[in-house]
């Protein structure tokens, strides 16, 4: 198997249940509705398998800056969740 | 579909390890730490919240895409700790500091195995900063992730303070 067949499985696991999450809160009515709509177009977008492709090639090469002692870190809002 | 998380275990402490132990060189990982408070969801309840949770987290972002991310939260209804400590991938824009979608694998552990067995899970992860000039630590943000042992999933609707040190 190879590594992007791999990041999509995982990954596709993962996005389903958090669409499951986000399209309750959609149907709900509530003011988060068009927020959590906004929120499932997203990430449609970020796990479909070529962007997951494009993805995975920049994983690679970053993990060898990181084996280089080359870091280059970025605040990422979904990284304190 | 079940894998064999054995096979990711010597992967992952290995990655972990060496990231750890190397001296940081030109450019340093960002460090974060944040407060926190979830309406948290388990397999075993359909409706939201079955309980809340307050704790911490902590990720250091190593490059532009990847960041190693770690939390410990409490369970207030059911009396539970739960931590969980792995890689995520940032699989949006990285130069975007308001909104971000994560993508990750961590390995779960807590107290109450019934509640939550610790294995491996997969997670997809939403943040975002509502008003970033107004309250630039405030952020809110959902997760799914997806036990690979048990099958079972956890959903989080969350709310973050980041900490003012980082």
């Amino acid at each position: 198997m190879k590594f992007i067949d791999i990041l999509i499985r995982l990954f596709g696991l993962s996005a389903n249940e958090l669409r499951s999450l986000l399209e309750r809160v959609a149907a709900s009515g509530t003011d988060a509705a068009g927020l959590a709509a906004e929120w499932l177009k997203k990430l449609d977008e970020v796990v479909a398998p070529e962007a997951l492709g494009r993805l995975a090639s920049e994983i690679v090469r970053e993990l060898g800056d990181i084996a280089a002692g080359k870091f280059d870190g970025r605040k990422h809002p979904s990284d304190g969740i | 579909m079940r894998f064999k998380t054995h096979l990711f275990v010597p992967l992952i402490a290995a990655l972990l390890a060496f990231v750890s132990c190397w001296p940081a060189q030109a450019a340093d990982p960002v460090l974060s730490m944040s407060l926190g408070a979830n309406a948290a969801s388990f397999n075993q309840s359909s409706h939201l919240p079955s309980d809340f949770e307050l704790g911490g987290t902590g990720s250091a972002s190593l490059s532009p895409h990847i960041s190693g991310v770690g939390s410990l939260f409490f369970g207030v209804s059911r009396t539970y700790l739960r931590g969980s400590a792995g890689m995520r991938v940032t699989a949006t824009d990285v130069n975007d500091p308001n909104f971000s979608i994560g993508l990750g694998l961590q390995y779960q552990v807590c107290s109450e195995a019934d509640l939550r067995p610790q294995e491996w899970a997969p997670d997809a992860s939403i943040g975002w900063r509502p008003c970033p000039e107004m309250m630039p630590r405030v952020s809110v943000g959902a997760q799914g992730s997806y036990g690979l042992d048990s099958g079972t999933a956890m959903l989080l609707l969350a709310v973050r303070y980041s900490l003012p040190r980082f």
